[in-house]
């Protein structure tokens, strides 16, 4: 029988995008730390 | 300081949520690892979902921002430690499919699992401290969670 594969829209069973991954979870930390800058400004 | 966060996150939870938790830990130890990333995996990196949108918000949906920070050094002392409460929950969750696929010799697995440990918590604290409500990350997780 045929198997049915979901498509990847995010690229996230995709090899090699693990470093994209990583880097924006980087991304996302430094942004939450920003925030949090400017609400401690406020 | 962790044990208290990660307190903070729990207390609002009640017996039922853990003990599903619970189940979802121990299937991923015994279940056949086909059946892992089929079911018990996403279930169980969608499980946490209220605990993850906590992070970073919960000064402001609680209105203690003037408290909380007032305290010594209250940005590096507090966010890396959200993060890593966050992180905590995920590797709870996924931490034992992570050594599943390590002996199955799914390093490929392995290395995009992690991966997506660390996002998680990532994008519920970039979301939680500049939207200041759960609701945000709740929608793009489960979208996330739908797609991929």
């Amino acid at each position: 029988m045929n198997k049915v594969h979901k498509p990847d829209y995010l690229g996230l069973h995709t090899p090699n995008n693990e470093p994209v991954y990583l880097l924006l979870s980087l991304a996302l930390f430094f942004l939450a730390v920003l925030g949090r800058q400017r609400q401690l400004r406020c | 300081m962790l044990l208290a966060e990660l307190r903070l996150l729990l207390y609002r939870l009640s017996w039922w949520w853990y003990l599903v938790a619970a189940g979802l830990i121990v299937a991923s130890f015994f279940l056949p690892l086909e059946t892992i990333r089929q079911n018990i995996l996403p279930a169980a990196l969608v499980w946490p979902l209220l605990i993850w949108s906590g992070l970073g918000c919960r000064e402001t949906c609680s209105d203690t921002r003037q408290r909380v920070f007032s305290v010594p050094h209250p940005l590096w002392n507090q966010i890396p430690l959200a993060w890593l409460t966050g992180f905590a929950v995920a590797l709870l969750m996924g931490g034992d499919t992570l050594v599943r696929f390590g002996l199955a010799g799914e390093i490929t697995s392995q290395l995009s699992l992690a991966a997506g440990l660390l996002f998680i918590p990532s994008l519920a604290l970039a979301f939680g401290v500049w939207t200041g409500c759960i609701k945000a990350f709740e929608v793009v997780h489960v979208v996330f969670w739908y797609l991929g």
